[in-house]
């Protein structure tokens, strides 16, 4: 078991060493200017001493070794000097420092990432809890009315675009209802009762959309698992041996029917993750994926670049996190 | 249609399980009157997209205009059945280059012993991808110069299809391959090649005519990602412009005027939803009467 998980992880290196040159092609090879959104009075001679302290001059190689050293070498060891309060090396090495701002990419992201992960969090958390009852009921009482219903809400949740059903539902609670606040308050700090319940009253719509889709997806992989162990001959062995249904369907069939899909929930984390660039958008939250669309818009490249190579790392670690668990959970797959 | 018998079919027949199928039946119905109308809607319709006309603003429903007016006075339907064009053209050509990559991929990896293990990490690579950053990504930085290039609508379209395409093959090819894998264990298989069969001919005679029906099933699933893709896209403000609205876009530009006309936003919206439904539906139709012991969780 442990020289698989050092294999995986070993073959995870080079995997993530190519998405991010590939990602670095990609940036530099396209026509884009930093100094674009720039005042027009700038004239042209300052324009391409700017490029040049931004350091695009360089030659391609130097450049991603560059931003690799930034990245994997100075961010962790920054990250560990205000971890521990000692230091390590040299306190004034170079950081990937955004273009717009000028401040550190890496503080830019921890101080949007809370938003995310609560909105993100909560409501897959909350979507994995729905799912497994209406998965589980479903599957035991197959072709039943609620077996009916709950598949085709599964796929009008797996169907209906996040960003429509964003809409919908602020047109209606919003809009004409006025229970909700369509527009996310992202100043507002939870001091006591009263602004708690404002934070909870924001919060309901994004996590609400969010958690129907996961439940949605997890909910089918849930039904099918249980379909395959329903009919195993263990199930007629515990039966006849007297144990009660409840029992029966949970202690034998839905614990082993779970292992396939934890694997999807954790295979489902990433994507959950790049899914809240659109519910950030509807909601105007200020997590991380409206971080990136407007570095995005504003031409910002070492912070796109930052968080496209994050949301590589976290699939990358989460693939591998779904393979290890898959095999700690299930004695009969051996790796070795 | 593909003929009947090349379908793998199972006993009972491919037909009556599918009819059976409520669900699929209803979506591809309902998927083909989708396309016929905004195939030949357009010419019917009185009005003309993005025709302006000041007296008849912000309207709500009526005959004369079905889904209302926006702030210039603009017919809303006219305006959803230009779009609706744009939108499943995209679909369609980035699901059919999707399809052609993964399938190629899939029968390559399949057949070839030596090409599988390059290929399946080629693949492996591209699953690790971060799909929506990336595609935001290369439309901001590559939109301007495709547009000088091909023109404001060719460019766009072009890059959209393209990128599409290039980030959604990978589950089409990881069946293919897992079913030319199981085929090439048959005995039919061994006995062509016994025969004499070259590797092509046993790719066209043998092989691709048992996969249509999982390349079939891929591309109705194609269908509805590539269009919820673009959509996504096109809400974000990075997809099509302003002047060639799809779906997503007319949507996007809904929202601002959500306590005026939520009309505005929900028609559009309720076009992708419907089409991906329907797609969606007729995907699973067909993957149920395909795969006789009928599970969703397969992949």
């Amino acid at each position: 078991m442990l020289t698989y998980c050092l294999r995986r992880l070993a073959f995870s290196v080079p995997v993530l060493i190519f998405i991010s040159f590939a990602i670095f092609l990609l940036m530099d090879m396209a026509p884009n200017d930093p100094t674009a959104n720039l005042p027009m009075s700038i004239p042209a001679e300052t324009r391409a001493q700017l490029r040049e302290a931004l350091g695009m001059g360089d030659p391609l190689v130097a450049r991603y070794l560059l931003w690799c050293k930034q990245f994997f070498i100075h961010e962790p060891l920054n990250w560990l000097t205000d971890l521990t309060g000692l230091s390590f090396g040299d306190p004034d090495r170079l950081r990937v420092l955004s273009w717009a701002s000028r401040a550190p990419v890496v503080e830019l992201i921890a101080e949007r990432l809370p938003q995310t992960l609560w909105v993100v969090g909560l409501s897959y958390l909350l979507g994995i809890l729905i799912a497994l009852p209406v998965g589980i009921y479903s599957a035991y009482r197959q072709h039943g009315w609620f077996d009916h219903l709950g598949s085709f809400i599964s796929m009008i949740g797996y169907s209906v675009p996040s960003f429509f059903l964003g809409v919908v539902v602020i047109v209606i609670f919003a809009v004409k209802l006025n229970w909700f606040p369509s527009v996310y308050d992202t100043t507002l700090t939870v001091t006591g009762w009263d602004s708690l319940m404002d934070q909870l009253r924001q919060m309901i719509m994004p996590v609400t959309i969010l958690a129907l889709y996961n439940a949605a997806q997890i909910s089918r992989f849930m039904r099918a698992s249980m379909l395959e162990n329903l009919h195993h001959d263990y199930v007629r062995t515990a039966r006849a041996k007297g144990a009660s249904e409840p029992r029966v369907v949970l202690a034998h069939v839905a614990r082993n029917s779970l292992l396939p899909v934890v694997t999807v929930i954790a295979l489902g984390v990433p994507q959950v993750l790049a899914g809240a660039i659109i519910t950030e958008q509807i909601f105007k939250i200020n997590g991380i994926g409206e971080l990136l669309i407007s570095s995005i818009q504003s031409g910002d490249l070492p912070v796109v670049q930052t968080l496209t190579f994050l949301f590589a790392v976290l699939i990358v670690l989460f693939n591998l996190l779904a393979d290890i668990a898959y095999g700690l959970l299930d004695p009969r797959i051996s790796y070795d | 249609m593909t003929d009947l018998s090349v379908l793998s079919a199972p006993p009972k027949g491919f037909w009556w399980r599918f009819l059976r199928h409520k669900g699929a039946v209803f979506g591809g119905g309902l998927l083909v009157l989708i396309l016929l109308a905004v195939l030949i809607g357009p010419f019917l319709w009185p009005h003309e997209a993005g025709q302006i006309n000041v007296t008849a603003r912000n309207l709500g429903p009526s005959l004369l205009h079905p889904m209302g007016t926006d702030h210039l006075g603009r017919d809303l339907f006219a305006a959803v059945l230009q779009g609706g064009r744009v939108t499943i053209l995209v679909g369609v050509v980035a699901m059919a280059l999707s399809v052609l990559i993964g399938a190629t991929v899939g029968i390559l990896a399949g057949m070839i012993r030596w090409l599988d293990a390059p290929l399946m990490r080629l693949t492996d690579l591209f699953l690790a991808l971060p799909v929506l950053p990336l595609l935001l990504v290369t439309i901001m930085l590559w939109r301007d110069s495709l547009r000088s290039q091909f023109g404001a609508e060719a460019g766009i379209f072009l890059l959209i299809v393209a990128m599409i395409a290039l980030t959604s093959w990978m589950q089409t090819a990881r069946i293919l391959r897992a079913e030319v894998l199981a085929l090439k264990k048959r005995e039919f298989v061994t006995a062509a090649t016994a025969l004499g069969l070259r590797p092509w001919g046993l790719i066209r005679r043998h092989i691709l005519p048992n996969v249509m029906g999982v390349i079939i099933v891929s591309a109705t699933l194609g269908l509805a990602n590539a269009i919820i893709t673009e959509s996504a896209l096109s809400f974000l403000g990075l997809g099509f412009p302003p002047d060639h609205p799809t779906w997503g876009r007319l949507l996007f530009d809904g929202t601002e005027y959500l306590t005026l006309t939520p009309a505005r936003a929900i028609w559009p919206g309720l076009m992708i939803t419907l089409t991906i439904l329907c797609a969606n539906y007729l995907g699973d139709g067909l993957r149920d009467a395909l795969d006789p012991r009928g599970s969703i969780g397969h992949k």
